[in-house]
């Protein structure tokens, strides 16, 4: 196959991913040039919500305060991953209704206020995880400073019910 | 598509907070975007400054093959990092590569459109055509690590030999990107030479930067190059 071949079947595979996927002319675009790095969400993947940068920058502040060597091996990075996984598909399902809830028709629908009551139920949810988020950076702190890390390890079941409240309201 | 200027400020200023944010689910799709135009943007740019040693139409060649540069040793060499983290016992998944890769491009090319005015005025001093190759190699190189660092810092430390691994994907993406300027150019196009989009295949980056080197101090041999490899052309009545 020649080079001119081999870069149409590039092309052809980005622009029917992007097709599959429902994406707009920018992700269209993206996908047609880089549609290997796009994959895991042209695949399907959830929409963002509004507490995406949030979410990325708490879970960053964390990763950086257990990365610091007096906090080493107070929390595996499996159970960062669990939150990071359960606070993605949280605010996700957020970032869902919202786009429902903007529908005047859906809005003002009978089962609209239901849905906006679930809505505010998953984002305080969210809010609480992130909340738990600094709690456990503070304990963090204090395990460097005092050596106290029977906190953390209550801190982390706060916060491993608080992410099972999250995946309950979505269930 | 328009770019937030933030995208700008988070790429030099908080690279893993971006890299965080598109490995979300959804994260690519809201981030890609415009991390791909910034490479694109950027990339252009810079291009087209390093095009302008020779001028006219290679202002133009430059400036569409330089994203080209940075987007195509990702795509080639990133299942070869995540092979070497399988191996060494830690998963690099994929969507984490993509977003690291994403996020290492677009601080790439930002930076070396930051150094664009740098090497025009480096360009205008008289620079001739080996010393101003080896600028171009060294602007990227200058470039290329900080994005090359993105990628390999948001990626969890491997099991086994981190350092061996770490050393190793950092030698294949380098590779990689070297490599892919060699295929594609000429940036800088020769003072004398008739411009061309792309020049015929022949030996490889590292003998053509000793070779330039050398020209730069004054010793004007190592160029005799001959066709080599896969991509050569058979010997005529060889078995």
């Amino acid at each position: 196959m020649g080079l001119l071949a081999g870069l149409l079947v590039y092309v052809a595979v980005g622009f029917a991913l992007a097709r599959r996927a429902g994406a707009g002319p920018g992700l269209t675009g993206a996908a047609v040039v880089a549609w290997p790095l796009l994959l895991a969400d042209l695949r399907g993947g959830a929409g963002l919500g509004p507490y995406d940068r949030r979410v990325a920058a708490g879970l960053q502040e964390l990763r950086a305060a257990l990365a610091e060597p007096a906090a080493s091996g107070l929390v595996s990075p499996e159970e960062v991953e669990a939150v990071a996984r359960a606070l993605a598909l949280a605010d996700a399902r957020v970032g869902l209704a919202d786009r429902l809830l903007a529908d005047p028709h859906v809005r003002e629908s009978t089962e609209g206020a239901r849905l906006q009551q679930a809505r505010d139920k998953a984002a305080a949810e969210v809010e609480a995880v992130l909340k738990s988020l600094v709690q456990l950076r503070v304990q963090l702190g204090l395990v460097a400073l005092a050596g106290e890390t029977s906190p953390v390890r209550a801190r982390l079941a706060e916060l491993a019910a608080r992410v099972k409240a999250l995946d309950e309201v979505g269930a | 598509m328009p770019i937030d200027p933030r995208l700008l400020t988070d790429l030099l200023r908080d690279p893993q907070a971006l890299v965080e944010a598109a490995d979300r689910p959804g994260g690519l799709r809201a981030h890609g975007p415009a991390l791909l135009a910034t490479t694109a943007a950027a990339g252009a740019l810079f291009g087209a400054v390093v095009g302008a040693h020779h001028g006219g139409i290679q202002v133009l060649f430059a400036a569409l093959k330089t994203p080209v540069l940075l987007l195509a040793p990702p795509l080639i060499a990133l299942p070869a990092v995540q092979g070497a983290w399988r191996l060494a016992g830690s998963d690099a998944p994929w969507r984490r590569l993509s977003a690291a890769a994403l996020v290492g491009m677009a601080r790439t090319s930002l930076l070396a459109a930051a150094l664009g005015p740098a090497v025009w005025l480096l360009f205008s001093s008289g620079l001739d055509y080996h010393a101003a190759v080896l600028a171009f190699a060294g602007a990227l190189a200058l470039a290329g690590l900080p994005g090359l660092l993105t990628v390999l810092r948001a990626l969890p430390r491997p099991a086994a030999l981190p350092r061996l691994t770490t050393l190793g994907a950092l030698l294949v993406l380098g590779g990689a990107f070297a490599q892919t300027g060699w295929l594609l150019r000429p940036f800088v196009a020769r003072p004398t030479a008739e411009v061309s989009l792309l020049r015929p295949l022949e030996e490889d980056v590292l003998s053509a930067l000793q070779a330039s080197g050398r020209s730069a101090n004054g010793v004007y041999s190592g160029w005799e190059t001959r066709q080599e490899g896969f991509l050569a052309n058979p010997t005529p009545g060889a078995p």
